[in-house]
């Protein structure tokens, strides 16, 4: 039987290509996750020098950075900074959306890398056992979360 | 490569994609269920004889006579007779089936076909006819897996994402045939 080394060839070609984009993906989402940890520090670290802020990082430990689920619990608007107070949440909320955005993202693409990889080892071998030389490599994927 | 019909429809191909893979997964049952299918009772009977045979024979029973009518271990314990004699060609663990064997073969026999009839009943394959299955559905299964990349091929012609299954078979994937059309 002939192998057709091109065909193997190329399905290695495209799972490396998802490899990279899953890895872009997950340095963008790392970023992005550690953006949102920086800016809620700062804020916290505001709310707390600033004078009449100093229920707020309690109450977003009740009740989330949500500007739905604050509102519902307190009347905002009878604090001094409330407004203030109440543009840091949307501010963290937009960044969590973009998070949640990049997560599926990455996910998506993590999940089309492993498919297209799946296969790959057997291919491989078989390729292999024909005396074809093939890339081993199809790509090393480093997980969000570092 | 043989092209299966063309669906055109990209839920037409990933749809068609679907059953050839559940076609797939039946067959590869169904070679499992082969595999495991018992020897037919008949086929299993000779095994069965022949093995009771080889016990009978695998049993020295020269080998023991000698041993007890051996002046110097003749008065020796049984269990010391029978590990110097050569009584057993076979594990010792066996030795009392192989007794067995010696004493009353035909009744050893009759009780292990009862009990291959009670096992296996009418369900039993031959050796022959399970090869000839297992050819036939092997074949089969080939066919339904390049029909399979065949439109995973297809598929990808016409910008769909399908993903090759990670236990596909590479010969399917990666095996150059001649197109029985062209040819």
């Amino acid at each position: 039987m002939q192998i057709d080394v091109n065909k193997l060839q190329r399905l290695e070609a495209a799972a490396a290509d998802a490899s990279l984009l899953a890895t872009a993906a997950s340095d963008r989402l790392r970023d992005k996750r550690r953006q949102i940890a920086e800016r809620k520090a700062i804020i916290g670290a505001e709310w707390r020098r600033t004078p009449g802020c100093s229920q707020f990082p309690a109450m977003v430990e009740d009740h989330g950075w949500s500007e739905a689920r604050l509102a519902r619990a307190h009347d905002l608007n009878r604090f001094e900074h409330g407004a203030s107070f109440l543009r840091s949440i949307r501010e963290v909320e937009a960044i969590q959306a973009e998070v949640d955005h990049l997560t599926e993202d990455y996910q998506r693409k993590q999940e089309r890398w492993q498919k297209l990889a799946a296969p790959l080892p057997g291919l491989q071998e078989f390729a292999k056992q024909y005396g074809h030389k093939t890339s081993r490599t199809v790509g090393v994927l480093r997980g969000a979360s570092e | 490569m043989k092209r299966p019909t063309k669906p055109t429809a990209p839920t037409d191909l990933l749809a068609a994609i679907d059953r050839v893979r559940a076609d797939i997964e039946a067959a590869r049952a169904e070679l499992e269920d082969l595999a495991y299918a018992p020897t037919e009772a008949t086929e299993a009977k000779k095994h069965a004889s022949a093995a009771v045979s080889h016990m009978a024979q695998s049993f020295n029973l020269p080998a023991l006579a000698r041993a007890f009518t051996s002046p110097d271990r003749g008065t020796h314990a049984p269990d010391t007779v029978f590990r110097h004699a050569n009584v057993l060609d076979i594990r010792s663990e066996h030795a009392g089936l192989a007794l067995l064997a010696v004493a009353l073969p035909d009744a050893l026999e009759r009780a292990i076909h009862a009990e291959i009839d009670r096992v296996v009943g009418d369900s039993g394959v031959s050796a022959a006819e399970r090869a000839k299955r297992v050819e036939e559905l092997e074949q089969r299964l080939f066919k339904m897996e390049t029909t399979e990349e065949a439109l995973v091929v297809q598929a990808e012609s016409a910008g769909i994402e399908a993903f090759r299954r990670p236990d596909c078979d590479p010969a399917a994937v990666l095996g150059i045939f001649i197109d029985d059309e062209a040819a």
